[in-house]
């Protein structure tokens, strides 16, 4: 019995199916009935039938799927590196070996403080060093924001310091900022 | 049956036609198509190379003009040197920088190749091992 084919079978979605490649030549084979006008049932069905199974062969190893999956993987490490720092190393390119193993899971951990995360943990330390005077991993200048301006407070306060004293003190604080 | 080639196409048709009439009394089913086929034949062929298979082929698969569907060549016993050897696709993707299958492909282009629908092929777009009768 003839078959019909859909007049919009480029609308429809499509389907990742994984095909050995030892079975692929006989897969694209199989498929040349298919090529035949007998095969369908009008010359529609013949046109549009044709066109998608020859493209269908025609891409059948354009790319395997051990290719999509290493660019995947090519793109995890992209990512845990540019947001981690992850350092990884090529031990084989055929077949592609690359250590360590992506992990089903990671945590947050930054390794590298020039990663992404590495950078932004840079300056919540140095906004918390510099401001509240906490000593951090990476800085500890002293004395902070918060105490030099309470220094001045108080030597208002107490009517010891004259006005050129202070605005020492406060270019101090905006060199602290720049 | 066999037809001389040096019959012109039209004789050939005509010819067909009157088999065609010939034979409705003879069969109950209807005639729906007929083909007439030119076939050449190498007389003294040379030996085919060991293991060569007629099944083994390569397909290649030519773009068309006005984006038609594809025009596709069989190459029956298809050697391996014109797969790529490496990677993804090893012996069974054609190399289309491979220079024996740019000079067949020009050949082809030359003739000019069309698909069944009769849109000119315009350009090799790629080509796999397929395993085919």
């Amino acid at each position: 019995m003839a078959e019909t084919f859909p007049t919009d079978w480029r609308e429809q979605p499509c389907y990742l199916v994984a095909v050995p490649a030892p079975l692929a030549p006989y897969v694209g084979g199989l498929l040349k009935i298919a090529e035949q006008r007998g095969f369908w049932q009008s010359d529609t069905d013949y046109l549009h039938g044709y066109t998608a199974v020859t493209e269908l062969e025609g891409c059948l190893m354009t790319m395997c799927l051990n290719a999509l999956l290493e660019r995947q993987d090519a793109l995890y490490r992209l990512v845990n590196t540019a947001l981690l720092g992850q350092s990884y190393s090529i031990d084989s390119l055929d077949p592609l070996v690359v250590t360590p193993a992506i992990e089903p899971a990671v945590d947050l951990t930054i390794l590298d403080q020039d990663s992404i995360m590495g950078r932004l943990d840079r300056v919540t330390q140095l906004l918390d060093n510099s401001i509240n005077g906490t000593a951090t991993d990476l800085y500890s200048y002293s004395p902070s924001v918060k105490d030099q301006l309470q220094a001045i407070l108080d030597a208002i306060a107490a009517d010891e310091t004259d006005l050129g004293t202070v605005i020492t003190d406060l270019e101090l604080i905006i060199g602290a900022l720049a | 049956m066999h037809i001389p080639v040096d019959t012109t196409e039209t004789a050939a048709f005509v010819a067909l036609d009157a088999i065609r009439a010939a034979v409705a009394s003879l069969t109950g089913c209807a005639l729906v198509r007929a083909r007439i086929t030119y076939k050449m034949r190498v007389e003294t062929p040379a030996m085919p190379d060991v293991g060569a298979s007629i099944k083994r082929r390569a397909v290649f698969f030519l773009s068309t003009s006005d984006d038609g569907p594809l025009a596709l060549v069989e190459i029956p016993g298809v050697s391996d040197s014109i797969f790529i050897s490496d990677g993804c696709g090893a012996g069974q993707v054609v190399d289309t920088l491979n220079l024996d299958v740019a000079a067949f492909v020009a050949a082809l282009l030359d003739l000019p190749a069309t698909n069944p629908f009769g849109d000119e092929a315009t350009e090799l777009m790629s080509g796999n091992l397929q395993s085919r009768v």
